[in-house]
């Protein structure tokens, strides 16, 4: 059996890789990818913990988790498609003339 | 296409990232002994049954679960939302009518703006 | 208790509790039919009236709710609904009148800004979905519930802010959202699975009783707390993810920036509130003192917001950062909270609710004077608005009204709600959250007098002959907020009365 504060050290890592990838990268579709990966740390955590406590509230809640990430991803495509027909790129940090 | 080679891109903030790694590792080995033995699921129960029992809030099985009736419900709204938002938001106004999608392009063969309509673009 | 399992009168009781969401929900699917039914007519009136009827409905039924003591302690007290999932309380249909008023105002004076649209019904769709979702996140009594309908309102609000497609600062106004959005809804959810880590629940009530036993797994507990508060400073723009609102708000359509600035801000409070004082309160010993997180996050975004938005040239830009600001006072009503002390958090946390009313009015108003400038075209800075006050005399006066009512002058409503809020706070013993807020407060008033300075005392530069052209819409919709914000002095009492009342059951 393996230890659940194992699952944890893997969902966190999961977690900064995908916030990594939102940090470093430029490209619209690669900060989506990261995005998805942040989401699935958190159903990791939730399907490991679901058996660490004997209930199955965390597993019905992962369903529901990427169900909404795939949700997220449609309305994200069609903003970044809409962006590609403006600036006929899909570089964040070009369209971002962003004043943090 | 955009540039995404390594090395284009600063490298940074992705430290932040790690340092992040570094708490939630120290917090997790922290309190790794506060874990107990897993409860686990009963053996002969269907997993998949219950989730469907959690779904509709039917409260049979065996094993202990919320019921979800009310989320299910919400994100059936939530999923037609997301279409309604992605459709409008892919859907081209100026032909009328939904042109093939576009495969690639970019940089390269486009430059500047690709939608015909940019009288109020940058308008800031 | 399985709704399929007992007699079906209690459908019809769960659908008549939650009846502004479902009213807002038939009213958004009328609105898709209508457009589908017949998809070449012009039917911006027909659309926007259905739109309308729709959010006064839903606030009507609210009000008639609230008046008759549905969910509140004089009729037995909350109706738990599916499983626990959903609780109809008083702090619920508070916020929920919060919302449908919002979208009403936005509804009508989107009528005239959409004049010439080739299809507005996915906006007043759009529109009318985000508000059922706002409207059940003040009714969520499940983490499950809260992300889902959180995102479900996420959702329409990036693509209305992407609005306009051809647009460029609109469209990238709609990324930036979207991007802070996504990575803020993934933290959201990671937060909630280290809560559900430290505790195996999901249920508000259910995590309250569980933190007592978490011991050793605190410090996760902390963390999922943490990242948790980190999904609702998202949604209410507060320090540290504040930044996407200046942005969004300036790029979006002025409706939308109305809509996102007050009932967004107003939803992401309703959860916030609801989840920390009924879940997270034993925690404030265990794991985390969120109290002294929110207080610092409040002074560090009234500070900021307020600072900022004293530097800007364009008048929607200072909006944004004033309702940044704005979300610093709101920040108090969880920030002058402590363990044990239920009488004074109630009545800090009534009156930051009282004073989310009060900001839907007048900061909707100020968003939509702004729609009616766009509208007009005349231009964007402080100058450009010099001498609207000749041409214009009854939208400039409404104007000048919410101006001083968001700096918190006693003339009106924003008055008695920001002093509400702040001797709530020296109550509680928080006397430095007060005098943050006072001192923010009195600066606030130089930029907003600004506006009113502009618009009344200076010649005017440009050419103005766009204003003869009257949008009917916009200006009953700027007229009726200014009226609601006097109003709200001499009615302020059955406000704050209805919130505290409110609050006290949540803390109960």
């Amino acid at each position: 059996m393996v230890p659940v504060e194992y699952y944890l050290l893997l969902s966190s890592g999961l977690f900064c890789i995908g916030l990594f990838g939102i940090l470093t990268r430029r490209n619209a579709l690669y900060f989506l990818m990261s995005v998805e990966l942040m989401l699935n740390a958190a159903n990791i955590n939730l399907v490991a913990f679901s058996f660490y406590w004997g209930n199955l509230t965390g597993q019905t809640f992962a369903l529901f988790a990427i169900a909404l990430a795939a949700a997220e991803v449609a309305v994200g495509i069609g903003i970044i498609l809409a962006l590609y027909r403006n600036f006929g790129d899909v570089d964040v940090m070009q369209a971002a003339t962003m004043r943090w | 296409m955009t540039d995404d080679r390594p090395g284009s891109s600063s490298r940074a903030p992705g430290i932040a990232a790690v340092a992040l790694f570094g708490v939630l590792a120290a917090v997790i080995l922290g309190s790794a002994g506060g874990f107990g033995d897993p409860v686990g699921f009963p053996a002969g129960e269907s997993i998949v049954h219950t989730i469907g029992y959690a779904l509709f809030d039917i409260g049979l099985g065996e094993i202990p679960v919320e019921g979800f009736l009310a989320a299910f419900l919400i994100i059936a709204i939530a999923l037609d939302v997301a279409l309604d938002s992605a459709v409008y938001l892919a859907k081209r106004e100026d032909e009328g009518t939904i042109v093939s999608a576009l495969t690639d392009g970019g940089r390269d063969i486009v430059d500047g703006p690709v939608s015909g309509d940019d009288s109020e673009g940058g308008d800031r | 208790m399985s709704l399929l399992q007992i007699e079906p009168t209690s459908w019809l009781f769960a659908l008549s509790s939650l009846g502004p969401t479902v009213v807002l929900v038939l009213s958004a699917l009328a609105v898709l039919a209508i457009d589908s039914l017949s998809p070449d007519a012009r039917s911006n009136t027909r659309l926007a009236a259905t739109a309308a009827a729709g959010t006064l409905i839903a606030l009507g039924i609210t009000v008639w709710y609230l008046l008759a003591g549905t969910g509140q302690p004089a009729t037995g007290g909350a109706i738990s609904l599916f499983s626990g999932a959903i609780v109809v309380d008083g702090m619920g249909l508070f916020f929920t009148a919060i919302f449908t008023s919002v979208a009403a105002l936005v509804v009508v004076a989107s009528y005239d800004y959409l004049e010439d649209d080739a299809n507005p019904a996915a906006f007043y769709s759009l529109l009318l979905f985000a508000t059922t979702a706002m409207s059940l996140m003040a009714v969520a009594n499940s983490l499950a519930t809260v992300f889902i309908s959180l995102e479900m309102a996420s959702l329409p609000s990036y693509a209305l802010v992407a609005y306009l497609k051809t647009n460029r600062g609109s469209v990238e106004a709609g990324l930036k959202y979207f991007l802070i959005g996504a990575v803020s809804a993934a933290v959201f959810a990671f937060g909630i699975s280290l809560v559900y880590a430290a505790t195996g629940s999901l249920l508000l009530p259910d995590i309250a009783t569980a933190i007592g036993d978490v011991t050793d797994l605190a410090g996760i507990l902390g963390v999922g707390i943490l990242m948790v508060a980190g999904g609702f400073l998202f949604k209410t723009a507060s320090v540290p993810f504040h930044f996407w609102a200046p942005e969004a708000y300036e790029g979006a359509p002025a409706p939308v920036s109305a809509f996102l600035s007050s009932a967004s801000k107003a939803a992401g409070f309703a959860v916030a509130f609801r989840v920390f004082a009924e879940a997270f309160m034993p925690a404030l010993d265990v794991a985390v003192d969120w109290g002294l997180l929110f207080g610092i996050l409040a002074v560090v975004t009234m500070v900021l917001g307020n600072f900022a938005a004293a530097t800007q040239t364009n008048v929607k830009r200072m909006l944004a950062y004033s309702s940044i600001g704005h979300a610093g006072y709101a920040l108090i009503g969880l920030a002058a909270v402590t363990a044990g002390a239920g009488a004074n958090n109630a009545t800090v946390m009534g009156a930051a609710m009282a004073h989310l009313l009060v900001y839907g009015f007048m900061n909707t108003g100020a968003f939509l004077f702004i729609a009616m400038i766009e509208r007009w075209g005349v231009g964007r800075t402080f100058e450009d608005y010099a001498g609207i006050g000749r041409k214009a005399p009854m939208a400039s006066m409404a104007m000048a009204v919410f101006m001083f009512s968001l700096a918190g002058l006693p003339l009106f409503g924003g008055f008695f709600s920001k002093y509400f809020l702040f001797l709530g706070a020296i109550n509680a013993g928080f006397w430095w959250l007060a005098a943050v807020g006072a001192v923010t407060s009195a600066l606030s008033l130089y930029y907003y007098s600004r506006v009113v300075k502009a618009l009344w005392l200076e010649e005017p530069t440009g050419n103005l002959d766009a204003l003869d052209s009257k949008p009917t819409g916009l200006y009953a919709a700027v007229i009726v907020a200014g009226v609601i914000t006097v109003l709200l002095l001499p009615g302020f009492g059955p406000v704050i009365e209805t919130a505290e009342a409110a609050a006290a059951a949540v803390f109960a």
